[in-house]
């Protein structure tokens, strides 16, 4: 923080670099909180092993939709869809225990699938799409 | 240049005064962004259509958007520390309230009302214009920058993290969690607590400030080119992944486009706020324009391929928020920090009936049309207009703001 301060003093360029070490320290410091909290987040996230229904395995990272989807079929898994994520898969079973055989198949990880529609993410001006057009209706 | 900024003001140094404005920015900005998760859950946990929730948030854009001159006009005379503050508490109570909203009256009232409020008063016009008065003019287009950026950030990063509160905690909790983002805008509201000083210059009521706006030409052209701003990227953002989807490409390359816009759009913002302190602000804003419509002439032209949907992604997303600080920095510039918030609210307002068209018109011309192709089409000619209606602004700071000769 000292150092950063020291940086606010008048000269030009002195002034101008302080600023970016500025942005850069700002930016930082906010990837490493939001980075916590999310990791915390995803922790807390983590289905246990007995949970079945609609869920969301994520095989390690460097795996492709190929290979991810065919280690969660190697399961009862029944393919729900691809997500934009190659190694992670969302896939459905209401036997018991099915998360915990998405894990001995290989994922890392295993969440609760949540509906989520990319088409539902608002613009800059926070307008649904679903409210003023038809045309993306048909996403569902 | 412009009027002088405010004095030291105790313990409110420069530096923490940009802190503070970012991190203001990047929860408004961010907590905002993810609203759209929570439009399934709440549907579905209440058995309503989507034409509920969209409503609501139909009302809350609509006060956003109105609201934001009234907020800057309440931050001038007031002091932005208070308008923030109370927009803060609004907008964490709207956010937290949605949670336990059970009938479609009260989801419009909480949703819908108190976060529209909310939003206005914690907006970017009364941020950036609380950060543009208290750093020295010649620091003023840099932090306006990256005040920008840390909006653009927390619109990157928040939807990831809403959607892991729905996933760690449930939706109604995760709005909780999200209200408690919102609510630490009080606290960092205290740093940019004051008013703007008077400067030098022949001093002013807001209502001579308006008039003085309303008869010069730079203003409109300011107000008609920011329009434009608004209708591209709302337009692109909404309607982008079906573009793509439409083409053949798989959704999921809409979802790393859209990631891409962002974080380019982080690096883009940050870059024009520097390069504004340095060049002229006017010519940088026809650049950007002109470069956003022979960006998408090349897209829309070119056949579509998932390289060429990323390379878009990342070229739109340098030019997305990157006329935020140089829009905002000619208000100040031109009439000075005085009453930067009303002035720049008027601006933005008009970014928001663009936002508005861009995102109706797209659909309303796909669904007469059956393509988007008229929409792509009328977004380069919008850029090439504001190009042009760039050019002749007149960026000298107006006499009464020019300081005096020593």
């Amino acid at each position: 923080m000292s150092g950063l301060w020291r940086a606010w003093r008048p000269s030009r360029h002195e002034a101008m670099s302080g600023g970016h070490r500025l942005a850069l320290g700002f930016s930082g410091a906010v990837a490493l909180v939001w980075g916590a909290v999310f990791a915390l987040t995803l922790a807390r996230a983590e289905l246990p092993r007995e949970e079945s229904g609609r869920v969301v395995a994520v095989y390690p990272f460097g795996w492709d939709s190929r290979k991810a989807a065919a280690a969660a079929f190697r399961t009862e898994a029944r393919l729900v869809r691809d997500t934009w994520l190659p190694n992670a898969i969302e896939v459905i079973s209401e036997q018991p225990g099915f998360a915990g055989r998405l894990q001995d198949s290989g994922a890392v990880a295993v969440y609760r699938a949540e509906p989520f529609s990319l088409f539902t993410l608002a613009g800059c001006t926070g307008l649904p799409p679903g409210l003023v057009t038809r045309s993306l209706r048909r996403f569902g | 240049m412009a009027a002088p900024a405010a004095p030291a003001l105790t313990w409110r140094t420069p530096l923490l005064v940009i802190i503070a404005g970012c991190t203001i920015a990047l929860l408004n900005f961010g907590v905002r962004s993810g609203f759209g998760l929570f439009l399934e859950p709440i549907s579905a946990a209440n058995g309503w259509g989507r034409e509920v929730f969209a409503f609501a948030i139909a009302i809350q854009t609509v006060l956003w958007g109105f609201g934001q001159p009234f907020a800057g006009a309440m931050a001038d005379r007031y002091g932005s520390g208070r308008v923030l503050a109370i927009g803060a508490i609004l907008y964490a109570a709207g956010v937290a309230l949605t949670a336990y909203s059970s009938t479609p009256l009260m989801l419009n009232v909480t949703h819908g009302v108190l976060i529209g409020l909310g939003l206005a008063g914690t907006s970017f016009t009364v941020a950036l214009a609380a950060i543009a008065r208290m750093v020295p003019p010649e620091k003023r287009s840099w932090a306006l920058g990256i005040g920008t950026a840390a909006g653009s950030m927390g619109q990157f990063l928040m939807v990831p993290l809403g959607q892991a509160f729905i996933a760690a905690y449930g939706w109604a909790f995760a709005l909780i969690l999200l209200s408690l983002f919102a609510l630490a805008i009080v606290p960092l509201a205290s740093v940019l607590a004051g008013r703007a000083p008077e400067g030098t210059g022949v001093q002013q009521s807001l209502s001579e400030a308006l008039r003085e706006a309303g008869v010069q030409r730079s203003y409109w052209l300011l107000i008609f080119g920011f329009f434009v701003c608004g209708f591209h990227v709302s337009f692109i953002q909404t309607h982008l992944p079906a573009y793509i989807v439409d083409r053949g490409l798989d959704p999921a390359t809409g979802a790393w486009a859209l990631a891409l816009v962002g974080l380019a759009n982080v690096i883009g913002s940050y870059t024009a706020g520097v390069l504004g302190g340095r060049h002229s602000k006017k010519y940088l804003l026809s650049f950007i324009y002109g470069a956003r419509a022979a960006v998408i002439a090349i897209f829309v032209m070119l056949p579509m391929t998932e390289i060429s949907v990323l390379i878009f992604a990342f070229a739109m997303g340098l030019l997305w928020l990157s006329t935020v600080p140089l829009t905002s920095g000619l208000v100040a510039q031109i009439f000075g920090p005085r009453y930067m918030a009303t002035l720049f609210g008027i601006v933005f307002f008009s970014h928001q009936v663009g936002g508005f068209l861009g995102v109706w018109l797209g659909g309303w011309l796909f669904d007469a049309t059956g393509s988007y192709d008229m929409v792509w089409w009328i977004s380069i000619g919008l850029g090439v207009f504001a190009a042009i209606v760039h050019w002749p602004i007149d960026e000298r700071p107006l006499a009464r703001v020019a300081p005096v000769p020593a």
